[in-house]
């Protein structure tokens, strides 16, 4: 069986992305199943072993595991043991709610049946609590008759923001407290708490099924974690149709010409459409995706880490001067698009100058590109992109935004 | 349901703040009462369909953004749908943080008025050279006065009645039948008890963080309380032993008043006899009295004589007064001759 959390080593989203996940791809291979164990050493070495879980990791554990429970249409066997060594990481996933959406309660957090574990191994932990707000969530279109009520609203922006709003109060009573304890959210709590929800919204649309999501905090620091297994951004691009702006693949095609990495095909492919859709999001007559990153970045000093099958990509100050760039394009073509609507001038007037702002968000697209591609290349250790050997579908983000004290 | 839509002379008024507050404590599971301060999608639409749903007799709407200082992106859309089903729209109370939301600086009118803080008191939604809007007055506090009196008049709440006040040496006119008024006036009803919230937020703004009681003495006062509790998000405490025939009729139970702070809320305050029982109650029992609050006041003294920092002065969303008693049919009298 796969071991979950290693003893000495913490559970981050980057060993999950790097080890995790190779260690679920090979016993798949080996075994054609999948079983889980949650701590290496079990019952054996309690006074010499110590287990560690980066919160923000919980998002994608639960997806990953969801993903693999509808393929092979059962709960995962999963391994617990409580002991000295376990109590305290156990303790906390338990006040997570992790085993809450894992198992199979039939009241609220309804258990989403992705794993089959032992209940009798959770209690006894003593007096440490963590944060009531530091849990993981699950968000799904199922809940709250959401779908039906979705079909109220005709076009599919308008399925969005409705969607959005009712985001926006679940999640503010789920992770307000949290934003106020970092200066930085604490004095723009609306937009964070928005941020949040477009991200859940996304992924809810996307995937047709569950995103999950956990914010925590510290001292230094506010991250939250999305996770979805929705279809991704290759295929979302595929169903968007050529407009007045946007001509699928246009960026991509011109990305795939210049090859600048040395990196598997299909891997680049990927990275390619997440470039892609960054560039249709900035195109567009609404705030969206692209909007939402940049600002993360521009405005709070945060990073923005976006995973997608075999790339990542992580957007950050260093980039500051390329985003500033296309922030100032997007914002006047943004402009544009509101002064059509509100003044119900004909386009036509501003097709030019929409064409011109257009070509040159797709220049800077391509030389954000290959600064990008320049410095993996030089170091890829130091890079903003990453990738990796086993595809995880779906969308996953992280977003993280400093204490400005700190 | 929309609480705010009040229609004037000259136009439709919308509070949008207020709608606000319904979606997200009503039809949403938030508990952030009137402190929100961010505008959703749900709630425009909401009042879009609503709009939709009926026929104006105005072609002009004024939404009223104030306590709002965010704005769901894309919203602006939505609030392009309501002009596009026929209206021209006024904003009021624009702060400066969401001006970039509905993209302002797309409408040139010069008679857009700015105001100190660089947000705008009124803005035009729209860029024609003359309009009969212009020279109209909007100020958000007048519009509700003038709906709350005007319904107190068309639906009778006034009722002739001639006779020695239950609680107070004197003769009454006629009285208001808030009672009636609570029950027939919904939703504005919970529009005015909105009002009432914002009103003793910003009296009492330094002791809220000291989770002052609301104090309801009367079942219809307790209406009013249960739902100031939601919006401002207090304690009550229900007093219910003071009727209006001035004497206690039950044993008080003995909740712990020491170092608390009490602020009654009334349906209708008239000499305020209740009040000061209630008061007096609340400080011998060692609680800190720190005002009363009602929807409708009689203001028998001028203001000069009773200033606003006068601890026994009632806030209200309505009062009575020497500008509207003969106009409401309402009067207090004694056998005295007046000079």
């Amino acid at each position: 069986m796969v071991t979950i959390l290693k003893n000495n080593e913490s559970l981050t989203p980057y060993v999950f992305y790097t080890s995790f996940l190779r260690d679920v791809a090979l016993y798949i291979k080996d075994n054609n199943n999948i079983e889980f164990k949650l701590f290496e050493n079990g019952d054996n070495f309690i006074y010499e072993s110590k287990y560690r879980i980066d919160p923000i990791t919980i998002p994608l554990l639960l997806s990953l595991m969801e993903q693999l429970s509808k393929f092979y249409e059962e709960p995962l066997k999963f391994h617990l043991f409580n002991n000295k060594a376990t109590k305290d990481s156990l303790n906390f996933l338990f006040k997570s709610g992790f085993f809450n959406i894992a198992g199979s309660n039939n009241y609220s957090p309804y258990g989403r049946n992705i794993l089959n574990f032992d209940i009798n191994y959770l209690g006894g932990f003593g007096q440490k609590d963590p944060r009531p707000e530091h849990r993981v969530r699950c968000y799904s279109l199922f809940d709250n008759s959401l779908k039906k009520r979705l079909t109220n609203y005709k076009s599919e922006d308008e399925q969005r923001d409705f969607l959005i709003s009712e985001y926006v109060y679940l999640v503010r009573e789920h992770f307000q407290e949290l934003l106020f304890d970092n200066d930085n959210t604490y004095l723009n709590s609306d937009y964070y708490i928005e941020i949040l929800s477009e991200l859940i919204t996304n992924g809810v649309l996307h995937s047709k099924s569950n995103t999950f999501a956990l914010m925590f905090v510290n001292q230094f620091s506010t991250k939250f974690s999305i996770s979805d297994n929705g279809i991704g951004f290759e295929e979302s691009l595929k169903l968007k149709k050529e407009g007045f702006l946007y001509k699928p693949n246009e960026l991509k095609s011109s990305l795939d010409e210049l090859r600048l990495l040395n990196i598997n095909d299909r891997i680049l492919h990927n990275l390619n459409y997440v470039v892609e859709t960054l560039f249709f999001s900035s195109l567009k007559d609404r705030r969206g995706l692209f909007d939402l990153m940049v600002s993360v970045v521009l405005n709070s000093n945060g990073y923005f880490r976006l995973h997608s099958e075999n790339s990542q990509i992580i957007i950050s100050n260093r980039m500051r001067n390329e985003l500033d760039v296309l922030y100032k394009l997007r914002n006047r073509l943004y402009d544009i698009y509101k002064e059509i609507l509100i003044t119900k001038v004909d386009q036509s007037g501003f097709k030019d100058e929409m064409i011109l702002i257009k070509n040159q968000l797709l220049a800077n697209f391509k030389i954000l590109y290959k600064n990008l591609c320049d410095k993996y290349n030089n170091d890829f250790k130091y890079s903003s992109l990453r990738f990796f050997n086993v595809k995880f579908r779906g969308v996953h983000i992280e977003v993280e935004i400093p204490n400005r004290i700190s | 349901m929309i609480i705010s839509h009040i229609n004037t002379e000259h136009y439709a008024y919308f509070k949008l703040h207020a709608e606000e507050v319904i979606s997200s404590n009503y039809l949403n599971d938030n508990n952030e009462g009137i402190y929100i301060r961010s505008l959703q999608f749900e709630t425009v639409n909401r009042v879009y369909e609503h709009i939709k749903s009926i026929a104006l007799n105005n072609k002009y709407i004024v939404l009223d953004f104030e306590f709002i200082d965010y704005l769901q992106a894309n919203i602006l859309d939505k609030i392009v749908d309501v002009r596009d089903l026929g209206y021209h729209l006024v904003f009021i109370n624009l702060a400066p943080s969401i001006l970039t939301s509905l993209s302002v600086k797309t409408v040139v009118n010069h008679k857009n008025v700015k105001n100190t803080i660089k947000g705008f008191d009124i803005f035009y939604f729209f860029s024609d050279e003359s309009c009969e809007m212009y020279d109209v007055e909007i100020n958000s506090r007048k519009i509700f006065y003038e709906e709350f009196k005007s319904r107190l008049k068309k639906g009778n709440y006034i009722v002739e009645y001639n006779k020695v006040h239950t609680s107070s040496f004197v003769y009454l006119k006629s009285f208001i039948d808030l009672k009636k008024f609570i029950s027939h006036e919904t939703p504005f009803i919970y529009f005015s008890i909105y009002y009432l919230a914002v009103k003793l937020k910003k009296k009492w703004s330094s002791y809220l963080d000291k989770n002052p009681i609301l104090v309801g003495q009367s079942l219809t006062s307790a209406f009013v309380v249960s739902i100031l509790s939601k919006l401002l998000k207090l304690q009550i405490l229900i007093f219910d032993k003071i009727g209006p025939i001035t004497k206690l009729y039950n044993k008080l139970d003995k909740p712990n008043f020491e170092n608390k702070n009490y602020i009654i809320v009334s349906d209708l305050v008239c000499l305020g006899t209740e009040v000061k029982i209630t008061k007096n109650l609340i400080e011998f029992s060692g609680g800190k009295y720190l005002g009363n609050i009602s929807l409708v006041k009689v203001e028998t003294l001028t203001r000069d004589d009773m200033r606003l920092d006068n601890i026994d002065r009632t806030i209200s969303v309505f009062s009575v007064s020497d500008k509207n008693n003969i106009e409401l049919n309402y009067n207090i009298y004694t056998n005295l001759k007046p000079s």
